[in-house]
């Protein structure tokens, strides 16, 4: 093989690999208008985000807090929370959340996010992992909940989707994802399949 | 000691009473009820129902006991009546039901007919669930027990809601948490019950009853299709796993609508109030799956408080002033027992004949 051959190999695999590192930034999230704590409001945000392909920051933030009822129509989940109130529209309510999420431990105190860039999985198993008392494994005892090893434990028990920490998820694999937390956290565990 | 009109008044509560385990006592001092105006109720008797213009035995049956077949039974009772020749005042009896163990079998449409079914929601539970008629209908309506559900319907849930549906005459489904259906088709057509029902995502809880026609049910969900031939079962679809199916040991459906308790069966309906002035829908619904004309050994006060509940429901409890709870103690008999769960529902008391017990569970 010429060298040039192999100089234009190793510019595509370079391309590809910085393609694959890109986070797509989408036009908006369901969670910008679809943010109040009510429960026709909610109910909406639901049925829009079953219909998204990749599931933005926004939208990963607000369906986490709708999961774990850190929002509430009354408003009482804004208590010490900086900077606007979590079920604001727009950039207010994103900023608010990210917030919160820092404060919970879900991403770094440094870390920032975008609020339409899609959701990186890894931080989401973190945060799931955190608030439903996931505690795994070894690793997850010596290291804590990082993403890649939170995503592991909650793939291993069918609570994700085998992903790496850096993929998307998609609407549907979001709601999956939060109703077998919700199911796990009620102990509504299907019965063992059954031939039928 | 209980007059026999507080003792109907005790047995018609605890038709629409739900709630097991709720203790309460009757008080001996409330105002009696008094039966209703259109037919004489007396103790120890059939009813006596005097005939108005535009009565038919069918529609008599309809609204005394759910349903039309029934007409069949007061024919029998009423061996001098000509039901195509019916004179108005003239006084028939209503015969007492038969509430035995066995389902009523639904008669097949003549060749060719098709009737187009519908849905009743018999309960909700959780903090809201959506349906709207169509995918054409912009609004959504929140799911109220008694909601009269059409063909081509959509409904949601949320993380916390539960929707549970009474699909045409012989299925019943329990849509559970985040989930997505649709009701594409419910008809019967000649002696085939043809029904469809599309998951979109979510979980749901089916079971489909044997009424004596074929059952053509069928669950589609984006991955899979399942035709139903057991009676009860849970099925999930979503991102992770796709399509799946589960046993039902512990089958919420039958939790909700049919609860086998020591051989007896017990039925289990919603508390909200009725829509329908006259009647529960979710009641008659049952009632057109579970009543059947035969003879038996029924005590007056047991048909007629079965009757009673069917004809007013809710409406009687109010009229009666009877919302207090009412504790229930063991009741031994043939027949179903209704008991209703709710948040403000009350279980109601059996009593033994003409003495029923005071008190609570």
């Amino acid at each position: 093989m010429r060298s040039d051959d192999w100089m234009k190999a190793w510019c595509a695999a370079a391309m590809l690999l910085t393609v694959g590192c890109t986070r797509t930034v989408r036009e908006a999230s369901v969670a910008d208008t679809l943010s109040a704590a009510d429960a026709t409001t909610e109910l909406d945000f639901w049925d829009e985000l079953s219909m998204q392909d990749a599931v933005t920051n926004h939208d990963a933030l607000h369906a986490l807090m709708l999961t774990f009822g850190f929002l509430t129509e009354d408003g009482a989940d804004d208590e010490g929370v900086e900077g606007g109130d979590l079920d604001d529209a727009g950039p207010a309510g994103f900023d608010a959340k990210v917030a919160f999420a820092q404060q919970r431990g879900w991403i770094g105190a440094d870390e920032a996010l975008i609020a339409n860039e899609t959701a990186q999985v890894g931080w989401i198993a973190r945060a799931i992992c955190l608030e439903a008392g996931v505690e795994g494994g070894l690793s997850m005892h010596l290291f804590g909940p990082i993403p890649r090893y939170a995503l592991r434990e909650l793939t291993y028990e069918r609570i994700m989707p085998t992903k790496s920490e850096n993929q998307a998820l998609s609407g549907l694999e979001l709601i999956a994802t939060v109703s077998r937390v919700q199911d796990r956290r009620t102990g509504l565990v299907s019965a063992p399949r059954q031939e039928f | 000691m209980m007059t026999p009109r507080s003792t109907l008044c005790c047995l018609i509560c605890s038709a629409v009473c739900l709630a097991p385990g709720v203790a309460g006592v009757q008080d001996p001092a409330a105002p009696q009820p008094q039966p209703p105006a259109e037919a004489e109720v007396l103790n120890d008797q059939p009813i006596k129902y005097t005939l108005r213009e535009g009565d038919t035995l069918e529609a008599i049956a309809e609204k005394w006991y759910g349903n039309r077949r029934l007409a069949e039974a007061i024919a029998a009772a009423n061996p001098d009546l000509d039901p195509a020749n019916l004179v108005v005042g003239a006084v028939i009896i209503l015969p007492r039901l038969d509430l035995g163990d066995q389902r009523v079998r639904i008669d097949p449409l003549p060749e060719g007919e098709v009737k187009i079914l519908q849905a009743v929601v018999m309960k909700v539970e959780g903090s809201l669930a959506l349906w709207r008629p169509s995918a054409q209908v912009p609004d959504w309506n929140a799911a109220a027990v008694n909601d009269i559900i059409p063909v081509g319907a959509e409904i949601r849930t949320g993380r916390d809601s539960i929707i549970t549906l009474r699909i045409g005459m012989n299925a019943s489904v329990l849509i559970d948490r985040n989930s997505r259906v649709d009701l594409p088709e419910a008809s019967q057509a000649g002696g085939v019950l043809k029904t469809r029902v599309a998951m979109r995502y979510g979980l749901m809880d089916v079971k489909v009853d044997h009424v004596g026609l074929s059952n053509d049910f069928e669950i589609k969900t984006p991955s899979a299709t399942l035709a139903v031939k057991g009676t009860g079962w849970r099925l999930v679809w979503d991102a992770i796993d796709g399509f799946q199916a589960f046993g039902v040991p512990t089958n919420r459906v039958r939790a909700i609508e049919i609860e086998y308790i020591n051989a007896l069966k017990v039925a289990l309906t919603a508390d909200d109030a009725s829509t329908d002035h006259h009647q529960l829908p979710a009641l008659a619904a049952f009632a057109q799956t579970y009543f059947l004309p035969l003879a038996g050994a029924v005590t007056p006060d047991e048909a007629e408080f079965f009757t009673m509940v069917l004809t007013h429901g809710r409406d009687l409890l109010r009229d009666l002033g009877l919302d207090e709870s009412f504790g229930r103690e063991g009741f031994t008999g043939t027949i179903e027992q209704f008991e209703h769960r709710g948040g403000s529902g009350c279980g109601c008391q059996f009593g033994g004949g003409d003495n029923p017990k005071g008190g609570g569970n």
